[in-house]
């Protein structure tokens, strides 16, 4: 198999604070494969969101810093990438989206100029093909009547049609990776099927890649192909998304599983996991799932687990799952 | 028995803002537009439809904080109106869709609570502290968290002390408005457990507003599905899950994502969006969008509830065909 095409490695984050430093994100490892989507899941605060600005070098320096590891993307380490190279990545070989398509788009830009603007930035158009090329761009996203569509203002769009514009956007210089933060959490269910269709119809007609960062793991069952769940800045299990999803290692991803809500389950109480996501202030010790988890033992609370790999490509950190999965297997 | 809520032909109007000639009537916003339905005691009801469809006026208008412009509301059998509205607001509380804004940030929580209880008059003011407390434990929290201000609660803390604030009324009604929509998928989970655990203690009834339909089946006796301001499918909850009968309820419950591990995009999805409300299509405003759509649905009055099946479904493939 060739390389993938974006690899972190062991990457952390820090936050100084009042001259204390607080760890964000801990040696988080993933890989996207060109033509992959990546379901990055966790709750607020769990760190998915930071890790993917820093992978387009989007953190505010005033506060956060890579403070190790290095994000290889297409042969190239990002990490150490100086501004400018970084301004030929960003927008244009990585594009991203977000949750709230309405604070991202210029309010009194007409939708047409915002996206042919990037297309004579980065790929050196004249204004009459960028133009020509952002109707096209707006076509391939959904949106009907683009050539008059092009001149509205984002005001004039609903938010699904907003998202669309978003991702055109986004897409306008073929980027190979797509960063999609949330991208329907905001929208009504019937126009998130929507977009999420169209996410994976872009994947497959052009390869690309793209994380989806979602706290929803039914977006993540219905979209991608591999999964990483975070807990408090660190990862604790990642695989293919049918491994994780039917068979979870970590008592953070069953329960997470359990306490979603089904439609087809009948009415009455939920599971559900006790007491709340932890801030990183204060980190607990060892595995930080520790205070919440029904399983831990005392291992637990002294020391921090690595990920195991449990079967091919499934890996977990848990001192009490892992091992008993792995001895499961051998037998 | 009556109702402990009856709603009869409610409508709620805006005016729509934009230029008018003179002597030109002024556009209208029908958000609500003749909802009727009843909720006994005990019972809950969920609320569901997509943003825009009306069904946070619907529960405002309900509790006399919207005005309505037409219709009835009977809390007890008793028309609510200037009068009679002490009565209501005696007996009903809501809790909002944003913990956090929905909380005074100046004030701390035991603040919050004993406010309540005293305009109320519920419990003698030496006997308020002792309340606050109570009402604090019964919410999941303790009595430390009275000294706090919201600032330093996390979101679902804080949708505990709204939860806490609507039962210092000791109220027949609760209207909770997209009350989980803002927490953490373990936290959502707690909070719903919370309500059930409640609901059964108290002898409450409850108006569950959501756009997530699978918490609605958790927690809900019965269910009104909304489009564009009105109740386009009504029934037990288990009915319109297994049996969905309006083509738009079918096509919300096939877009919920599930945690299949072989799952995939659901296929034939509803096309568009909700049109808006200021320019309605004639005949069934779900026309457009409608996989079965017929002639005489793209032309006349919209379609009313009638029974199809176990429920009631607002839609001509159910009879009332008008030729």
């Amino acid at each position: 198999m060739s390389a993938p095409l974006l690899d972190i490695r062991d990457l952390s984050i820090e936050a100084h604070k009042d001259g204390e430093r607080l760890g964000i994100v801990e040696r988080v490892s993933f890989s996207v494969a060109t033509g992959e989507i990546l379901g990055l899941v966790g709750e607020s605060g769990s760190g998915k969101t930071v890790t993917c600005r820093a992978l387009m070098r989007l953190l505010p320096t005033r506060s956060l810093r890579i403070s190790g590891g290095k994000i290889e993307f297409a042969g190239r380490n990002l990490v150490t990438a100086s501004e400018a190279e970084m301004r030929h990545i960003r927008g244009a070989r990585i594009g991203m989206i977000f949750q709230n398509p309405a604070s991202h788009l210029d309010p009194v830009m007409r939708i047409g100029r915002q996206i042919g603007e990037s297309l004579v930035l980065h790929l050196q158009m004249s204004p009459r093909e960028a133009k020509a090329q952002t109707i096209e761009l707006l076509r391939q996203v959904g949106i009907p009547d683009p050539q008059r569509r092009a001149d509205d203002f984002p005001h004039q769009f609903s938010g699904g049609m907003r998202q669309r514009a978003m991702i055109a956007l986004a897409l306008a210089c073929s980027p190979e990776l797509l960063i999609a933060d949330e991208p329907t959490t905001a929208l009504d269910v019937t126009v998130q099927a929507q977009i999420l269709r169209l996410l994976v119809e872009l994947r497959d007609k052009r390869g690309l890649s793209i994380i989806l960062i979602t706290h929803d793991l039914g977006v993540v069952a219905q979209t991608c192909d591999s999964v990483a769940v975070m807990y408090a800045g660190r990862i604790c299990e990642k695989g293919p998304k049918r491994d994780v999803l039917a068979e979870p290692l970590h008592p953070y991803t069953s329960r997470l599983i359990a306490c979603q809500p089904s439609a087809s389950a009948e009415a009455g109480l939920l599971p559900s996991i006790p007491g709340q996501p932890p801030s990183p202030s204060a980190w607990p010790s060892g595995c930080r799932f520790h205070p919440r988890c029904e399983r831990a033992i005392g291992l637990c609370r002294s020391s921090a687990p690595e990920l195991v790999t449990v079967r091919s490509n499934h890996v977990a950190a848990c001192h009490v799952t892992a091992p008993a999965r792995l001895a499961d297997e051998a037998a | 028995m009556t109702a402990l809520l009856e709603v009869a032909g409610l409508e709620v109007a805006f005016a729509a803002g934009g230029f008018t000639w003179p002597g030109q009537a002024a556009r209208q916003v029908k958000a609500v537009n003749g909802v009727s339905f009843a909720l006994n005691a005990g019972e809950t009801l969920g609320l569901v439809g997509e943003s825009g469809c009306g069904k946070t006026t619907l529960a405002r208008a309900i509790l006399a904080l919207t005005e309505k412009s037409a219709g009835e509301v009977l809390f007890e059998g008793e028309r609510v109106d200037r009068t009679s509205l002490m009565r209501l607001r005696r007996n009903a509380a809501m809790i909002f869709q944003d913990p956090f804004n929905a909380l005074n940030p100046r004030m701390r929580v035991g603040d919050i609570l004993a406010e309540v209880l005293r305009v109320h008059r519920k419990v003698p003011p030496d006997r308020i502290a002792a309340r606050v407390e109570e009402l604090l434990v019964l919410v999941g929290l303790s009595g430390e968290h009275a000294r706090r201000k919201p600032a330093t609660l996390s979101g679902g803390q804080c949708q505990r002390v709204g939860i806490a604030r609507a039962l210092a009324v000791e109220p027949k009604l609760i209207v909770a408005d997209e009350c989980v929509s803002a927490l953490d998928v373990s936290i959502q989970a707690q909070i719903i457990n919370l309500l059930i655990d409640i609901r059964s203690r108290m002898k409450l009834a409850m108006i569950f507003i959501a756009h997530d339909l699978a918490v609605v089946r958790r927690l809900c006796d019965r269910v009104c599905v909304m489009y564009l301001g009105r109740i386009v499918e009504e029934g037990a909850t288990a009915d319109v899950f297994s049996a969905p009968k309006h083509p738009y309820t079918q096509a919300l419950i096939r877009a919920i994502p599930e945690i299949d591990p072989a799952g995939s995009l659901p296929r034939n999805m509803l096309p568009g969006e909700p049109p808006s409300p200021l320019d309605l299509p004639p005949g069934c405003a779900f026309h457009p969008r409608c996989p079965q759509a017929m002639d005489i649905c793209r032309s006349g009055d919209a379609p009313v509830l009638r029974p199809a099946g176990e429920q009631r479904a607002a839609c001509l493939l159910y009879g009332g065909v008008r030729h």
